[in-house]
């Protein structure tokens, strides 16, 4: 699924797609190219932007199996082609016959009768699971790039194929690091969520955004953020948990000395923290992270965000998810917080007695409590400043 | 006003000078004994300045002695403030006579206290607990107007490249204080609930009359290159550049009014001026 991202032919797209033909004399000089397509929004198969080339390969479309297409398309060939199958594969090193682990990272598609057929344009949809692991039921966590081959073997030899044709794909379905100490405190109708950024794997995130529910698990602010990550669930509705990480959170004032903290025993410890599998509040069911939950965004180098709008007195259970550059989420649960009034300067200078009103009257206020000494030396000091300067210039015009 | 401030305000007087004096300059030039006398520098009608200095609004001072809110929401330092100031000369008594403008900006800003299930301010050891991120800001924006006098006998007769001078003037302070969410804070009057229909609310916007006086010392800086200086007045009409202190004393309490915010000070402010 393309995101929200315009469909624009990156200039660096090319390399992506560069056919490396092995011995294109069998084909008189012709090329077989690959082309890596992915559906847009009207669910045609198009040349994708580089940034949505790399949201598509992340770890949310390999739980999904959602489809891309390769299109391939035989150019400059002469008349006559040799009448042999064309192999699609997917994976790492598929065009090495010889290799005994090739099955384990390749998985064969559906191929073609004869190079013939590609004399007109083709697609061939290929699962992004397919591509990034290959033969496997699920998706793992890592950083690869994989292939799409097209492969002929002229002599039908099964040890070389003469004619080697593909197209590469740098896939991410590695979670960002988890952002460190992060922390979630009440404010007035608000919570302040801070954290530091993890020394590690910084330069994956491309943002930070928290996701905010009540106990009833509708959504503790109305927001029109979008979501800047991917989840199975969000794509395809799957069931599947995202990655979690273990929250360092004490939702709570910062206290004023270290003896008024909390001992290391009244923290939630790594132990007593949930697995990848499942979070709590909300009776075991696993928390997804849900789009329409997102109730703040923060870029790559912040480290705060505070979400305004919530109504004060009702906790709110706050998530702050950082997402890398392939929109794969991490979450750190950060428990309930509940919004409370803060005193301010005003509200603290009026508890305390102080005598002042707002208002911008000086003449005549409403109060009554004037004794009329402002407006009175306005006039006197504006009297006063007119004759020195009729003076002044009655004395210039001499 | 800090040392940084200080420094770059003499950078910004000496490279006027320095610039000037190097544009003018040229080998070989040399002055005849016949070149006529300086001319007499003109009258300057107008002036301009720019300059800051440390504020500490007095709003404690109606709580009397102790700790009042100000203090304790934003502590007992001076913040910055920054001046432009615009004057007019019409008479020339010894020196010059005229009035002025002044309009500046200070705010200062600090967490908001915490508060407890009853609304009530949580305490620690060390006083107010604050609420991280919950800031609160009190804006000042003064205005002034008034008389100068510039005592400007002492480097037009005597060489002595001295201005003193005094102000005093009538001024409205505005000012205005922030909650956490960039909105006016609000209170209710006798501690009502501002959120309910019946209570009324007293906004924390407002201004506060008042009158000022100032009496500082400027330096005159185109005796230390009269050639720049010259060079600055023909090209840009620029008769005088100044560097300047001065004390100010700013009684800003409503003159009389019982229920204005008290925001003046007794400080100092130091600066660049030009005259025209």
């Amino acid at each position: 699924m393309l995101r929200r991202h315009s469909l624009v032919l990156g200039a660096a797209l090319p390399l992506w797609f560069a056919p490396r033909p092995a011995h294109a004399a069998e084909l008189g000089g012709g090329t077989i190219t690959v082309e890596i397509r992915l559906a847009n929004e009207d669910g045609d198969f198009v040349v994708p932007s580089a940034e949505d080339f790399r949201n598509f390969f992340n770890l949310a479309h390999c739980q999904c199996g959602t489809e891309f297409a390769a299109r391939m398309n035989l150019e400059n060939a002469p008349g006559a082609v040799p009448n042999e199958p064309v192999e699609i594969w997917a994976g790492a090193n598929c065009d090495d016959f010889l290799d005994p682990a090739r099955n384990e990272k390749c998985e064969q598609l559906d191929g073609f009768r004869e190079i013939e057929d590609l004399r007109t344009p083709k697609e061939r949809l290929i699962s992004a699971r397919s591509l990034m692991f290959p033969n496997q039921a699920t998706c793992g966590a890592e950083e690869n790039t994989h292939w799409v081959y097209v492969l002929i073997d002229d002599d039908q030899s099964n040890n070389e194929p003469e004619n080697v044709f593909q197209a590469e794909v740098f896939f991410d379905t590695l979670g960002p690091p988890a952002p460190e100490n992060a922390q979630a405190s009440p404010g007035e109708g608000a919570i302040t969520v801070t954290w530091d950024l993890s020394q590690s794997g910084a330069s994956d995130i491309s943002s930070f955004q928290a996701l905010c529910w009540r106990a009833d698990g509708q959504p503790a602010m109305i927001s029109h953020e979008e979501p800047d990550f991917e989840t199975a669930a969000s794509v395809c509705g799957a069931p599947v948990t995202p990655r979690w990480a273990r929250a360092s959170a004490f939702a709570g004032y910062a206290m004023p000395g270290p003896d008024a903290m909390p001992g290391p025993d009244a923290m939630p410890g790594p132990d007593a923290m949930p697995g990848p599998d499942a979070m709590p509040g909300s009776g075991g069911d696993d928390i997804v992270l849900d789009p329409s939950l997102v109730c703040g965004t923060a870029n790559s180098t912040d480290t705060s965000l505070r979400i305004g709008g919530l109504e004060e007195g009702v906790p709110s259970h706050v998530v702050l998810v950082a997402i890398d550059l392939a929109g794969n989420p991490t979450a750190v649960d950060l428990g309930e917080v509940e919004p409370r009034d803060v005193v301010d300067f005003w509200e603290d200078y009026n508890q305390r007695g102080g005598h002042a009103r707002g208002g911008f009257c000086e003449i005549a206020p409403a109060s009554g409590t004037t004794r009329g000494g402002g407006g009175l030396a306005i006039l006197v000091f504006a009297a006063a400043a007119i004759a020195i300067a009729r003076k002044g210039l009655a004395r210039d015009k001499q | 006003m800090s040392r940084a401030a200080n420094v770059a305000v003499a950078v910004i007087a000496g490279g006027l000078i320095l610039g000037t004096s190097a544009a003018r300059a040229q080998p070989g030039q040399w002055r005849a004994l016949s070149e006529p006398a300086e001319p007499v520098v003109p009258r300057s009608v107008w002036g301009f300045s720019l300059s800051g200095g440390p504020y500490l609004p007095d709003v404690d001072e109606e709580f009397g002695g102790g700790t009042g809110p100000f203090e304790a929401m934003f502590g007992d330092g001076a913040g910055f403030m920054g001046l432009l100031e615009a004057d007019y000369f019409f008479l020339w008594p010894g020196g010059q006579l005229g009035a002025f403008i002044s309009a500046g900006y200070f705010q200062t800003s600090a967490a908001a206290f915490a508060t407890d299930d009853a609304g009530d301010i949580l305490m620690g050891p060390d006083g107010p607990i604050r609420s991280a991120g919950d800031t609160t800001t009190f804006h000042l924006l003064p205005t002034a107007a008034g008389a100068i006098y510039r005592l400007s006998v002492l480097d037009e007769q005597l060489s002595v490249p001295l201005v003193p001078y005094g102000k005093l003037g009538l001024a409205y302070y505005l000012w205005w204080a922030t909650r956490p969410d960039g909105s006016v804070s609000e209170a209710g009057d006798g501690g009502c609930d501002v959120a309910d229909p019946t209570c009324d609310g007293n906004r924390a916007s407002g201004g506060t009359l008042g009158w000022q006086a100032t009496a500082g010392l400027a330096l005159r800086t185109e005796r230390i290159d009269p050639d720049a200086a010259r060079n600055l007045r023909n090209q840009l009409g620029i008769q005088h550049v100044s560097l300047f202190i001065e004390l100010t004393y700013a009684n800003i309490d409503g003159l009389g009014q019982a229920d204005r915010l008290h925001v003046g000070d007794l400080t100092w402010f130091a600066g660049l001026g030009f005259q025209m």
